[in-house]
């Protein structure tokens, strides 16, 4: 799968969880540009990226990614 | 040898700085770190030698495991190499706690000799027992023993932190071994750093202190107006002798061209228990976080989705549990005592309610009184966490609602009269300098707190201009003029 | 590093450094000979320095029961008695000191009142408290040698004592006093202590209880120090008469000292102490003119306001004006 692709559907995972149409992710994006990430919020990331995906994440790797991009990269990592 | 030490700042931490750095240029990246390991070995043996055999014993320990789990990621052992570093630090740390209230539970009344809590015991093995995760997990490949010791005795970060992941060091070590790190380029930015921490710690934290402690050394005496006073200044005290501290500690690891996380960032402006804890100690909530939080959560929420429950259902054990156990274990990390588990409580209880808040969407409080909900709670936790017993921190808090304790001092007599309020001769209060001191203090206090950043958004955008030479210099000369009596860190018992 | 940063640690921080530090120095020497005004001591000596001569027969020493006493209630015709009552903080070491000063510019006086706790006797300044209230106060010559000779060690030997490294004394309290209005007289309570109703009975907080109940494990002593002030005081006076006035103590105290004698004890070492320097000394034990009770303090050392500090003020006035003045 390639990567805008995983951005894409990474994008529409995001919109889900955070209830916000208007999210619009790039490589860029951290923590700190969405208000409401939480704790709480990165668990049901996972899962839900993990549904759309149909992978299996755990949660050590996600937490230390710094930004959408490198959540990108491990993404394509794990599928691959 | 603690960093607001006479001896560290005028002997040590010149002599090593330049023996670090003309050994790096000279010699090599790695004889460098051989020699800032060294220093740190001094650095923390000269507290108590023996010790060092502790620090030395856990350190070759979990070299031994962690080569061992990058060859072969056996889980068992995995655990055990765990266990056996819990085991230790439950041994020195908790063995006293956990017997006596054992004994209490049996109906006796054992009374056990102190064990004397090894300095950084905490930090040093939890910084280790995340290494082990992460080899692993594979998320290491390969580590040199001389960067394992580099990582783990690094003196800027050995006592109190930051919690560092191997991962943020791993790349440092390697372009410092390979000539290409960060020098001396960070040498100045460093230096400006660790003022500011020397400065919040010495000249403002233990300024405040001893209000602090007036207030809660006599917790049963108190009125109103003074247990809000001593819970506000010892709020202000912890935040600037913490971040102080941690300020120093990036400031040091950048005069040695290490870049180390940081811990804080404006927790007091926090409007929300969800937000201060993005901000506060930021490296053992992410500690925390990763290894007892996510996976816990992880686990129960999957299990949730997977077989259906009801929104309370998942909110109660996939939300409320996994918060509730960690924050009483990071309760319990800060210290073997009640008041530290219930200071954990209080802190889960909040955030409990946030995430409630949210997840069943009820409308958004205005940003001023998120922020006073927020700090309420925030104080409320740190009276268990300063008070000397479950009893006293009660005292205080009764004291802090009860209109029954709203009692004037004898000097504001004219005006409790005009009020119709009582007034005697207070214990704290006794006079009015001593109270317009504190006053002072906790408004300077609160003003340096909201706006003194602990992040600069970015580091190369500071420059060093005049006005950062003569704030500096300021700061240096009240922390000096203040250095009179070193006295400790909170989190040094950690 | 790069050049930006390099110019910064090598020239611009250092010079900083420097130009605050003497900058600060400057501002310290402009405020020199501002005399600071912490707290009632610097007053009282400013006071000694700035006001007229009062040349009052009676000069009244003491520590904090008293002077707080003193504030509100007045126990003799004006000018009659000088008052040089201080807080405990000083010591009789401070009491000798304001004698001296008093003498510089007032006639001697007849006679000296200490009207005290007897534990003033037993107390010598140490740390903190003697900086500030003794070593920055008393800084003369003769006094500065006398403090060198008899307590030594309240001396921090701070040789070097740059003002940036004590902005709080030589800059903040300085800058403070500024603003403080000088006073020319020595204070003199207005109101008649007339016997005002006072409570014989309530309970005591138990806070205060306790305060008192501890008050009695130490026990009263006369220091050596506080003995080498009252032979100095005999000096300074030639035949002069020293009265010893024990200030009002809660009765639990009182009671537990006189059971085991600690005030008769400390009547015969006074006695014994200045038998050669002074040729008449007096003592006088108030408690045993009344019993306070428990309840008639606001802490365990000092009295309720208002009616029992104006039991001792009248109590005070009597014994000055009857047995002292008179004889």
């Amino acid at each position: 799968m390639e990567n805008k692709e995983i951005l894409k559907i990474l994008n529409d995972v995001f919109q889900e969880v955070f209830d916000d149409e208007t999210l619009i992710l790039t490589r860029e994006t951290t923590a700190n540009d969405i208000e409401e990430w939480d704790s709480l919020n990165q668990i049901k990331l996972i899962i839900e990226s993990e549904r759309a995906l149909n992978i299996r994440l755990k949660s050590r790797d996600i937490n230390i990614l710094e930004n959408i991009g490198e959540m990108v990269d491990h993404l394509s990592k794990v599928i691959n | 040898m603690l960093f607001n030490d006479p001896v560290f700042l005028f002997l040590f931490l010149p002599i090593v700085a330049f023996l670090f750095h003309w050994t790096r240029r000279k010699v090599g990246g790695s004889a460098s770190m051989v020699l800032i390991v060294a220093a740190s070995l001094l650095f923390y043996g000269w507290w108590n030698p023996p010790y060092l055999l502790l620090l030395l014993g856990s350190v070759i320990f979990n070299y031994t495991v962690t080569h061992q789990l990058l060859k072969n990621p056996s889980k068992l052992l995995l655990i055990t190499g765990m266990l056996t570093n819990i085991a230790v630090l439950g041994y020195f740390k908790y063995r006293n706690f956990f017997m006596e209230n054992i004994g209490l539970l049996m109906g006796e009344n054992w009374q056990f000799e102190e064990i004397f809590i090894p300095l950084a015991i905490s930090f040093f093995t939890f910084q280790q027992v995340a290494l082990l995760i992460d080899a692993h997990d594979g998320q290491i490949k390969r580590i040199k023993f001389l960067d394992f010791a580099t990582f783990v005795i690094l003196f800027p970060q050995l006592i109190a932190g930051p919690i560092v992941l191997y991962r943020e060091m791993d790349k440092q070590l390697q372009s410092l071994r390979g000539g290409r790190g960060f020098g001396l380029s960070l040498f100045g930015l460093g230096v400006v750093t660790f003022i500011l921490g020397l400065f919040k710690k010495v000249a403002l934290a233990d300024s405040i202190a001893p209000f602090a402690d007036s207030v809660f050394s006599v917790a049963n005496q108190l009125t109103m107006l003074e247990a809000w006073g001593g819970v506000v200044a010892y709020t202000l005290q912890i935040y600037f002798d913490f971040s102080g501290y941690s300020d120093m500690a990036v400031g040091l690891g950048m005069m040695f061209g290490i870049l180390l996380p940081i811990n804080f960032n404006l927790p007091y402006r926090a409007t929300s228990m969800i937000d201060y804890w993005k901000r506060w100690h930021i490296t053992m909530t992410r500690f925390f976080m990763m290894y007892i939080y996510s996976p816990i959560s992880l686990l129960i929420m999957r299990k949730s989705i997977l077989n259906n429950w009801s929104k309370q259902k998942q909110f109660l054990l996939a939300i409320i549990t996994p918060i509730v156990i960690t924050f009483l274990v990071s309760g319990l990390w800060h210290g073997a005592a009640w008041t530290f588990v219930i200071f954990g409580a209080v802190n889960a209880f909040g955030l409990i309610v946030n995430h409630a808040w949210k997840e069943w969407k009820l409308p958004k409080p205005n940003m001023f009184f998120g922020w006073f909900l927020t700090m309420l709670t925030v104080m409320t936790s740190l009276i268990y966490f300063r008070a000397d017993n479950i009893v006293d921190a009660n005292l205080i808090i009764l004291r802090m609602i009860d209109p029954e304790y709203l009692v004037f001092p004898n000097w504001l007599s004219y005006y409790a009269d005009y009020l119709g309020i009582s007034w005697r001769t207070l214990l704290v209060f006794s006079s009015g300098s001593y109270t317009v001191r504190m006053a002072g203090w906790i408004i300077a206090l609160v003003i340096f707190a909201l706006i003194l950043k602990n992040k600069p958004s970015d580091l190369r955008k500071i420059r060093p201009t005049v006005g950062l030479a003569i704030s500096s210099s300021a700061m240096l000369w009240m922390a000096l003029g203040w250095l009179d009596e070193p006295s400790t860190f909170i989190y040094f018992q950690f | 590093m790069n050049t930006e940063w390099r110019k910064f640690i090598i020239v611009t921080f250092p010079v900083a450094l420097i130009f605050i530090a003497l900058f600060v120095e400057f501002f310290s020497y402009i405020l020199k000979d501002v005399p600071l005004r912490r707290h009632d001591l610097d007053r009282l000596v400013v006071a000694l320095q700035e006001g007229d001569a009062v040349n009052s027969p009676t000069v009244l020493l003491g520590d904090s029961i008293t002077q707080d006493v003193l504030k509100s209630y007045r126990i003799a015709p004006k000018g009659e008695v000088a008052n040089l009552t201080t807080n405990k903080a000083s010591g009789v070491v401070g009491s000798m000191f304001l004698l001296k000063r008093y003498l510089k510019k007032n006639t001697p006086p007849k006679r000296i009142v200490f009207a005290s706790t007897p534990e003033f006797f037993g107390y010598d300044p140490t740390d903190k408290a003697a900086e500030i209230y003794v070593t920055s106060v008393f800084n003369e010559t003769e006094e500065r040698s006398w403090l060198l000779k008899n307590m030594n060690s309240i001396f921090n030997n701070k040789r070097i004592e740059p003002a940036i490294l004590n902005i709080e004394s030589k800059i903040g309290y300085k800058a403070l006093a500024l603003f403080a209005l000088t006073p020319d007289s020595l204070i003199e309570g207005d109101e008649m202590p007339n016997k005002m109703p006072v409570l014989e009975s309530s309970s005591v907080h138990s806070s205060i209880q306790k305060g008192i109940n501890g008050r009695s494990n130490e026990p009263l002593i006369l220091s050596k120090i506080v003995g080498a002030a009252l032979t100095n005081i005999c000096k300074m006076i030639h035949k002069i008469d020293l009265y010893f006035i024990v200030a009002p103590m809660p009765k639990t105290t009182y009671l537990k000292r006189k059971e085991k004698g600690e005030i008769d004890s400390l009547r015969n070492k006074l006695f014994e102490h200045l038998n050669g320097s002074c040729s008449n000394i007096n003592f006088i034990d108030i408690n045993e003119y009344r019993v306070f009770p428990d309840i008639a303090m606001r802490d365990s050392d000092h009295l309720r306001r208002p009616g029992w500090t104006a039991e001792y003020a009248r109590l005070l006035k009597e014994i000055i004006n009857n047995k002292i003045i008179r004889n």
